[in-house]
């Protein structure tokens, strides 16, 4: 018995959770010398990143990037269903093909980064198996017994490895089958996917990309997309942070100068200074460890990647802006509502739940607003901007066609049943029922979006061999028509929930 | 948004900002953030001058866009 409990004692204190890896000079090799390998456009040519993905100027004509936002399960079936909607949706221009084809980035937060890892990972085996292996598995159960059972106790004595190393580690048995980031950069195909975490030391977003990796001195390509999803999904309170490695980066890797020309706009620009702030933060290895925790701290509908990949210089989606004939943003938000009974009583309301949940969820919406509110003012002002340079006496090649589209549950037209929307949980394990109708309901309404639809007619008028420009769907009284939409089959919700 | 155009009397050439060859052209209007940039071209060095310029861009419009000018060297011409 007590060379057991010594044996099981030992255990604990040698369980170590996995780290990320250090990036070396010899996976980042030279051209003659120490450094990353630079492709002929200046960009390095290793790790997950943009412009290591396929992509042709051609390509770049529709670009197209979703967001996938938090709330667990429902999110995740929320954000499958609008896939459903962008598969089930035929396009002509630019090439014969579905919108998913078309799809260049997923950035994602919490329960919707399980559809986005797992899309990016297997493609369309998503619509094969991603329902039964995810969506309708009771993943809080599992990990519950996971907890419960004896031999992962030892484990979780242990101060290297936590309730967070069991949820990764469920995941990748249960979900992804153990695939690490090389087999994102081995697809070589677009979408580019974005998890995003929050990194609770320096308050701020932390995506799983090579560039933010970079940052960090580590080369992400070995490490486990499950880990990634785990982070992004760290509810607090529920689940610890996880933790990463802050190495000091390469030598002269990667190029400082955009953190450091940021660091000067305190004034000029407040938010790229901040961004400045951070990264250099990272760079001077001031604490050697990062511990991260849900996405949605930061930003729970993923938006702020793609606001950044616009407004930055080093930005995937500024580099190709002169090629982008249409550029589309569709923002999937299953942000809560329920109704709130607190003020029903004069009693102070408890801690837990009721304070905590307030706590971490009134942040993530009010942001989540304003980074839909940021993104259509982007977008606005960016058509105001290519009617300006039209008129002006300097060249341009900047003539994307802009469209947000954001599917939230608002635009349930019957107030009960938006409600009754509204209300399911943001937990990971829903009854059925509930799930087949959030995924019906992501596909109708990204299909019935009068954007979305106006977009698509947009394209359809598009003459073969010229670039028409969008109406950028200004007048959204009007019933768009466009075959596309039309022609798209939502699976059926199973009668959920019944009508009151 | 801000806007720059970078002049150059050479043949048109791709422009670096803040080291990042991105898919910007002289001589047509550039769409950056606000803030502190750093300008130079694509070109070896030795044909151009000044090598580097830093713009501070605030307050620029499409039509009123902030305008930098690069000169082409005599090394460039041999």
């Amino acid at each position: 018995m007590r060379r057991t409990v010594l044996a099981l004692l030992a255990v604990a204190v040698l369980s170590c959770a996995p780290l990320n890896s250090k990036l070396t000079a010899d996976r980042f090799p030279t051209v003659g010398g120490d450094g990353p390998v630079i492709g002929a456009t200046g960009e390095p040519r290793n790790g997950y990143r943009f412009t290591n993905l396929a992509g042709t100027n051609d390509e770049n004509k529709l670009f197209l990037c979703l967001t996938f936002s938090g709330g667990g399960t429902r999110a995740a079936a929320l954000a499958y269903g609008a896939m459903i909607a962008l598969k089930e949706t035929k396009i002509e221009w630019p090439r014969e093909e579905t919108m998913l084809d078309e799809v260049d980035c997923i950035s994602s937060v919490s329960g919707g980064s399980f559809t986005a890892a797992y899309y990016g990972l297997f493609g369309d085996q998503l619509f094969q198996d991603f329902e039964q292996k995810m969506l309708y598995r009771n993943v809080e159960g599992g990990l519950i017994l996971q907890g419960l059972a004896p031999w992962n106790w030892p484990w979780l004595w242990s101060p290297y490895y936590s309730r967070i190393d069991l949820a990764a580690q469920y995941y990748d048995d249960a979900i992804f089958e153990r695939k690490t980031f090389q087999s994102l950069i081995e697809r070589a195909r677009r979408p580019f996917i974005i998890l995003n975490a929050t990194d609770i030391g320096n308050e701020s977003r932390f995506s799983f990309t090579q560039e933010q990796f970079d940052a960090i001195g580590s080369d992400l390509s070995g490490y486990p997309v499950a880990r990634a999803v785990a982070a992004s999904s760290a509810f607090p309170f529920l689940l610890s942070p996880l933790t990463l490695a802050n190495y000091q980066p390469l030598e002269g890797f990667p190029t400082e100068t955009e953190y450091l020309e940021a660091q000067k706009d305190y004034y000029t620009n407040p938010s790229r200074y901040y961004w400045g702030e951070t990264q250099a933060g990272y760079r001077a290895h001031l604490e050697p460890y990062i511990h991260l925790l849900d996405g949605g701290l930061a930003d729970n509908i993923g938006l702020r990647p793609i606001i950044n990949a616009y407004e930055q210089t080093n930005g995937f989606i500024s580099r190709n802006l002169p090629q982008i004939d249409r550029l589309v943003i569709i923002s999937i938000n299953a942000r809560s509502k329920s109704e709130d009974s607190s003020g029903q009583g004069r009693h102070t309301p408890h801690i837990i739940p009721t304070v905590a949940a307030a706590t971490a969820e009134i942040g993530m919406d009010n942001y989540s607003f304003d980074s839909v509110h940021i993104a259509d003012e982007m977008m606005t002002q960016l058509e105001q901007n290519e009617k300006e340079l039209a008129a002006g006496r300097y060249k341009s090649s900047i003539h994307a066609a802009p469209y947000m589209v954001e599917i939230s549950f608002e635009a349930i037209a019957d107030p009960a049943r938006r409600q009754t929307f509204y209300g399911i949980g943001t937990n990971f394990g829903l009854p059925s029922e509930q799930v087949r109708a959030l995924i019906s309901e992501g596909c109708e309404l990204l299909k019935n979006d009068r954007k979305y639809r106006c977009m698509l007619e947009d394209i359809e008028q598009q003459k073969p061999g010229a670039v028409q420009r969008g109406s950028a769907c200004d007048d959204l009284t009007v019933d768009y028509h466009p075959r596309a939409a039309d022609a798209i089959v939502c699976p059926a919700g199973g009668g959920w929930p019944p009508v009151l | 948004m801000e806007f720059l155009v970078v002049g150059y009397d050479g043949d048109d050439c791709g422009v670096i900002i803040d080291d990042v060859p991105g898919g910007w052209i002289t001589n047509e209007v550039l769409q950056l953030s606000a803030g502190h940039h750093g300008v130079t071209l694509s070109e070896p060095a030795g044909c151009f001058k000044p090598i580097r310029i830093e713009v501070i861009l605030n307050g620029t419009t499409p039509q009123q866009p902030k305008v930098i000018q690069f000169l082409k060297t005599n090394d460039a011409e041999a």
